[in-house]
Parts: structure tokens; C-alpha cells; sequence
């Protein structure tokens, strides 16, 4: 499919969200829970194997995903509405979050003796990148389009 | 954008609920037009102007600064 083909599909499925049934909602509430109670559970008796809590870290996250992208009962335009605003604000928030977050921890536990060596930045670096540079490219290219 | 929902609901005797149905949406959907807090799209607009039988310039107005 050429770039161009691409974006005017694009174009033609904008509003259109094609999210999962809505029961995919229930099953992502009930996984999120279990596996909450599952990362909870491991990180404060520090069981193992360690990668025991990755495991559940993504399961939650997976199980979260699963509720973000499913159908509300009605789906109508106010809901597409809401879910950008949603989509939008979670992306800016997610972005802030991991830019600021070391700062904050390195501040707060250098207080004391700060040691700049110590410092550790954000480690999904090109995970973020992508985001970004995926909505800069879609975003400009279907407004282009328009 | 001021609108008279409420009023023409009140008029036919129907309910958010009852609206809703009728035009294929939430109550969520209705509660937050009738409140200003969403300015519907031209369809919907159409739509709820059709079930209470008048034009949509007569449910939905322009205030100033729209």
C-alpha cells in the first residue's frame, strides 16, 4: 500500500474508532483487577522468580489496554468525543510523566548529597519517540489531506 | 450555542432516556447537549429536530460570541 493510499484510507476512517466489542471491557476490568491483586502481592512479599512481577506489570497493562480500547454500550459521537479527549490528555500526561518523573526521584533522593553520576533518565526513550513522532507525521499528513 | 431540548422534551412528554432511544444515543449524550456541555454534529442535530417536528434553528441558537 503507497504512502498515499495509506493516508486517504486514513482519512476516510477518521471518527471512526474501531474498538473491540464491548465485552472485551468486562473481561479487561476483571484482568486488571487480577492482575493488580497479583502485582500487589508479589511486590510487597518479594516472592520470585523477579521476573514474576514484569509478568503482571504487563498483564495489567495489557488488561488495561483492553478496557481503553473497547466499545461503551452506546457508542455514539459525544463517547468518540470523549475518548480523544482522553486519548489526548493520557499522551501529553504520559509524555510529562516520563520526562519529569527521574527528575523528581533524583531530586528527592539526592537532597542530601547530590551526585549528578547518578542521575538516570527515562528508559523508554524510543517508545515515546515513536508515539510522538507517529502522531506529528499522521496528524500533518491528514490535515494536509483535508 | 443556547438550545430549547429540555423545553421540547417537556413538550412531547419524553424523558432523556426516551430521546435517546429515539435518535440512537446515550442519555449521557442528551444530558450533556441539553446542558451546553457538547455542541451536537449537524446529523444529530437533524435528528432531534426531527422527532420534535420543528427546525433545528428552533431548538439550537446562536448566542454571542458563537
Amino acid at each position: 500500500m503507497s504512502g498515499k493510499n495509506f493516508i486517504e484510507r486514513e482519512n476516510q476512517q477518521l471518527g471512526k474508532f474501531r474498538a473491540l466489542p464491548h465485552v472485551f471491557k468486562v473481561i479487561g476490568l476483571v484482568a486488571s483487577t487480577l492482575s493488580l491483586m497479583g502485582w500487589l502481592y508479589v511486590l510487597f512479599n518479594q516472592l520470585n522468580p523477579p521476573y514474576l512481577l514484569v509478568v503482571f506489570q504487563d498483564l495489567l497493562l495489557i488488561s488495561m489496554l483492553l478496557i481503553t480500547i473497547s466499545k461503551e454500550k452506546v457508542e455514539d459521537e459525544y463517547i468518540h468525543q470523549l475518548r480523544l479527549v482522553s486519548f489526548g490528555t493520557a499522551f501529553v500526561a504520559g509524555v510529562f510523566h516520563a520526562v519529569f518523573q527521574p527528575l523528581v526521584n533524583y531530586v528527592f533522593e539526592g537532597i542530601n548529597q547530590p551526585d549528578p553520576s547518578s542521575y538516570r533518565g527515562f528508559d523508554g526513550f524510543f517508545t515515546l519517540l515513536i508515539m510522538l513522532a507517529f502522531q506529528i507525521i499522521i496528524f500533518h499528513s491528514l490535515k494536509r489531506l483535508a | 450555542m443556547k438550545n430549547r431540548i429540555k423545553v421540547e422534551r417537556a413538550i412531547h412528554d419524553l424523558t432523556q432516556e426516551d430521546l435517546a432511544k429515539k435518535i440512537g444515543v446515550s442519555r449521557q449524550t442528551i444530558n450533556s447537549i441539553e446542558k451546553g456541555r457538547y455542541v451536537p454534529s449537524t446529523i444529530l442535530a437533524l435528528k432531534m429536530a426531527e422527532v420534535f417536528g420543528k427546525p433545528v434553528k428552533e431548538i439550537f441558537q446562536l448566542e454571542e460570541g458563537d
